[in-house]
């Protein structure tokens, strides 16, 4: 049936990631699977539809699936990744979204000229921490309804006149008889370090952009009057140590990452349309066939979802995922190191008065006044033994056994809990964002526990068997 | 570990031995070799008997634990069969504090040692009770209350508790933990200076290693007698609560394990308006009939004879042995209190320890699913259970690469084993890929082996390794490097491998290592 009217349109998916790479060809599209045959094994990466972009006219020409998926090109750059965001509508009051296409447009009396499209991009990184708005770099299509390359030039009142850094590009992709969707698609930038210019050459620093004479971001230290309250941890920036690593003077590097929204507008029997999706641009992953135990996928489930699971989403399938991320995780950490075992890698006990191998949270710790000891008993932790360990963890998991471990868990509330016990718990030997350690979200939590209620939470059950010693209903399946 | 020559006195009746009652001051059990030991020789006598009471204690609970499966239940019901569970593994757990514990004082007064235990109904006042592996019902939760019971409880509740513990024991008076332990404190103070040695902690098993960090688990160490009677009376006490005689049953730690049985035992249906526990057999067993001088109908009842659920019974068997095993090894193994520089393979065996506990909650949940009798209908609810059964010896090999060709042997024989159930167990829940999991993990496990026996001896591995850069990885990379080895492609295989990948990544460690103090926070 013909479209007569939208009701709505959305862009999606409304958050997309796009990763960095100086290639130009982007990374050919591919799921991770568990192998069925080595179920303690990587993950395969599978080769998944492919579209073929022509760089000339800006329409996809082909659908390929590849078979070997390579993460560099053949000059051994990295490979972006390069999202595709859709417009979604609903034809039908209640009906469902579904993809645009020109074909619809032509039935509303439209056509792909008449979409139009803005992208702001920004890196506010350098700004947030000195508090100068004009440290933020950013860009701004405007408004644009052609298919050309749109470069994201990231500008900043801080930066040498007419210079820029460039955050990649976007692109309205010309719909065609066999490819008729109304999308766009984003490049990140390569991945490069951009900065001031000082004596001699910077190796790491591929243009100069940044004017000291204008703005505050060469030679800043984490700690001055009057800048915004420092990141924690502190000092996570390039930059030098001085006065016996007292201040951590900043190089004045920026980089080509940004985040930002994509606007996509059109008018419809003199309705105007209007949506918007969420972009950013991450770093190359280079162990894509592990993920971590946490990732932004929990926080926008917890977002979207809530922090609690009914015993209707206890998913024992679930659980496995998070122990199996856990041992992906575990797996490429030298838990030795990490653990603040001493005396590894050949160095002495203490270096200057200091621990050797302070590197790693044992080490944070005594940003707390916590005394330097290693995190778990030193005999334990070779990395051998760990991956072990959390291998015959999840062969249980896969057995159907509920998870007994929920007490090892940390909950999110014990973030800052020093305690020998406290360090012990999992996530272990790892930062979370606020500097203290890890802990899995509260849905991740809150599902564990939801697979095996009782078995873990005793506090609640013994409350229950009070209830049951008054009589209370029973029920027996058999 | 030879039976004869205990006294146990009980209150109100006179000893083998004559004219010694049996008790002591307060008129508490006082258990005593006929005739008396020196010091030293006698607490190794106890000792050895707690070891083995402490194995069975353990063994029986958590056969009790996995003859409970709240999924058969809902609501209130599934609730609490799931606390149950869940606390009388905990108390399991504990047990095997108490076992690691005494192998720590054995080990303190240069003892063996033992990690035997009476396999098969045997009546010998040796044990608190009869070894029984039973489900759990009314009449088992009497006898676990009585024997982690405090001395001088005597109101009804009691009285009738001791009735049904007996009547469950066959007809013997169930003794008492606490006596035992109360005893070996007392000879701690006999035993010679000379003859505890502070040197023995390097050998000790640690809670920082073995417990988890959980703060029930009590395994503690003893460089002295003041540590040796400190850690006696923790675990006499964590059974009962309490060192001395409490006015009544309700003026208790809630935490003890007598405490904990008590609840569970009052809570328990009584009358047999539901049955909590699945019927799992008494004592089931693999034996050919008529296999033991004391075979009982029991014994006969619980033989398995279904086909397939045989062969994960052997399997269950085999785990069991490679995790006492695994268990003797660790603990044969020095770790220095200060070891991070010193790597051992104990945290491996440690690990793989763990594993096989893991492995029989596994197992057991998959056999309290399978038909115990061959030809057995569908409408019957019996099913089969962990049997526990102790191999032919639990004798450790002297030198180590005679320990690593054990666990060679051993892992080899469950991969057989595990290769033959795969072909027909396709039925349960999670079976094939469990099996699977188990293979490639053994897979694994085997690899390290065979390196560790190719090196000739895990010390001339370290060794070696202290000369290399990253001596705390390099461990790690002979082992991975041999699974590698293990995982070699085909030559015409792709490049991306697990062999590949386990070779990079072991690159990676020990570049990692070189790194550890060199630079700053890598953010």
């Amino acid at each position: 049936m013909p479209a007569k009217e939208i009701f709505e349109i959305r862009l999606l998916p409304p958050l997309v990631i796009g990763r960095l790479g100086s290639s130009e060809q982007p990374l050919d599209n591919y799921e991770a699977q568990v192998p069925e045959n080595d179920p303690l094994g990587y993950r395969r990466l599978v080769g998944a539809p492919t579209f073929l972009v022509s760089t000339k006219t800006g329409e996809i020409t082909s659908v390929t699936k590849p078979e070997v998926i390579r993460f560099r090109d053949e000059a051994k750059l990295i490979r972006p990744v390069c999202p595709f965001v859709e417009v979604w509508a609903r034809f039908d009051k209640r009906g469902a979204l579904v993809p645009l296409t020109s074909e619809h447009l032509r039935e509303l009396d439209l056509k792909p000229a008449d979409i139009k499209w803005r992208v702001v991009a920004a890196n506010l990184k350098v700004s947030r921490r000195t508090g100068d708005k004009n440290d933020g770099v950013e860009a701004n299509t405007d408004w644009f309804s052609d298919h050309a390359i749109k470069q994201l030039q990231g500008k900043s009142g801080n930066f040498v006149t007419n210079k820029f850094i460039l955050f990649g590009s976007v692109r309205y992709i010309r719909p065609n008889p066999r490819f008729p969707q109304i999308r766009l698609r984003f490049t990140p930038a390569t991945g490069k370090v951009y900065g001031p210019s000082i004596g001699a050459r910077d190796a790491n620093v591929v243009e100069t952009v940044y004017d000291p004479e204008k703005g505050g971001w060469l030679n800043f230290f984490d700690g001055q009057r009057d800048t915004p309250p420092s990141t924690s941890p502190s000092d996570i920036y390039a930059g030098t140590d001085i006065d016996n690593g007292r201040w951590h003077i900043s190089r004045g590097y920026l980089d080509d990452e940004c985040s930002g929204t994509i606007e996509v507008e059109f008018t419809v029997r003199g309705h105007k349309l209007i949506a918007y999706s969420h972009f950013t641009a991450g770093p190359p992953t280079f162990a894509p066939d592990s993920f971590p135990v946490r990732t932004i996928a929990d926080e926008l489930e917890q977002i979207a979802l809530g922090p609690n699971v009914s015993p209707a989403d206890a998913d024992q399938e679930k659980v496995i995922d998070i122990v199996r991320r856990a041992l992906e995780t575990v797996r490429l950490i030298n838990t030795a190191v990490m653990n603040g075992n001493q005396g590894i890698a050949g160095l002495p006990v203490r270096a200057g008065g200091q621990f050797a191998n302070n590197n790693n949270m044992a080490g944070q710790d005594t940003s707390y006044q916590r005394a330097f000891t290693p995190i778990f008993d030193p005999s334990v932790v070779d990395a051998l033994a760990i991956r072990a360990r959390h291998e015959r963890v999840l062969m249980a998991v896969i057995s159907g056994t509920p998870a007994w471990f929920l007490p090892k868990l940390r909950h999110y509330t014990e973030v800052g809990d020093l305690t020998d016990s406290g360090r012990r718990k999992m996530p272990g030997m790892m930062r979370g964002a606020d500097a203290l350690y890890l802990a899995l979200t509260r849905r991740q939590y809150n599902l564990v526990k939801a697979t095996a209620p009782t078995e873990t939470d005793l506090e609640n059950a013994d409350a229950l068997g009070n209830t049951i010693a008054r009589g209370g209903s029973h029920g027996q399946k058999q | 570990m030879r039976l004869r020559h205990l006294s146990w006195g009980h209150p109100g009746k006179t000893s083998a031995r004559k004219g010694h009652t049996g008790l002591d001051a307060a008129g508490a059990e006082r258990p005593n070799h006929v005739p008396p030991l020196a010091a030293r020789d006698e607490a190794t006598y106890l000792l050895n008997i707690g070891a083995e009471i402490e194995h069975a204690l353990m063994v029986q609970y958590l056969y009790a634990a996995y003859s409970l499966e709240p999924k058969r239940f809902s609501g209130e019901r599934a609730e609490i069969v799931s606390r149950w569970r869940q606390t009388i593994l905990e108390i399991a757990r504990e047990e095997m504090g108490h076992l690691a514990t005494v192998q720590n004082l054995l080990r303190l007064i240069g003892e063996p040692l033992t990690l035997d235990r009476s396999e098969f109904p045997f009546a010998t006042s040796l044990y608190p009770f009869e070894f029984r592996l039973e489900p759990l019902s009314v009449g088992s939760l009497a006898k676990y209350v009585v024997a982690e019971m405090p001395p001088g409880l005597n109101d009804p509740e009691i009285r009738r508790i001791r009735r049904l513990a007996k009547a469950g024991n066959v007809g013997m008076p169930v003794n008492r933990v606490g006596s035992l332990y109360a005893q070996v404190g007392r000879l701690f103070e006999k035993i010679s200076d000379e003859d505890l040695g502070k040197d023995s902690l390097g050998f000790q098993a640690r809670g920082s290693e073995w417990g988890l960090g959980y703060k029930h688990i009590l395994i503690l160490n003893a460089g002295n007698r003041a540590e040796a009677r400190a850690a006696i009376d923790a675990i006499a006490e964590q059974g009962e609560g309490v060192l001395t005689a409490p006015k009544s049953c309700n003026d208790m730690p809630a935490d003890s394990h007598f405490a904990r049985f008590l609840k569970i035992f009052r809570e328990f249906p009584k009358g047999g308006q539901w049955r909590p526990a699945v019927q799992t057999p008494i004592h089931p067993n693999l034996c050919e009939p008529g296999a033991t001088n004391n075979w009982s109908k029991n014994m006969e009842a619980g033989r398995i004879t279904h086909e397939e659920t045989r062969l994960w019974a052997q399997l269950s068997n085999r785990r069991y042995r490679m995790l006492l095993m695994f268990l003797s090894h660790a603990l044969h193994l020095e770790t220095p209190l200060d070891a991070g520089d010193k790597p051992t393979t104990r945290g491996l065996l440690l690990t793989w320890t763990f594993g096989e506990m893991y492995n029989l909650r596994s197992l057991a949940g998959f056999l309290i699913h399978m038909k115990l009798k061959e030809g057995q209908r569908d409408s019957d609810r019996r099913v089969a259970g962990l049997p526990f059964e102790l191999p032919f010896s639990l004798q450790l090999p002297e030198r180590e690469i005679d320990r690593w060709r054990l666990n060679r042997d051993l892992l080899q024989a469950s991969m057989s084993l595990t290769a033959e159930i795969a072909k027909i167990s396709a039925g349960l829940d999670g079976a094939g890929v469990f099996l699977r999991s188990m293979r490639e993990a053994d897979q694994a496990a085997l690899a390290i082996a065979l390196s560790l026996i190719d090196q000739n001896s895990p010390v001339s591995a370290v060794r070696s390794a202290k000369s290399k850069v990253a001596r705390g990885v390099t461990q790690s990379r002979a082992a991975w490097t041999a699974e590698a080895l293990a995982h070699r492609p085909a030559p015409n295989a792709p490049p991306t491998t697990r062999a590949a990948r386990v070779l990079r990544n072991a690159r990676y460690l020990e570049r990692a290592g070189r790194r550890a103090s060199s630079g700053r926070d890598p953010e």
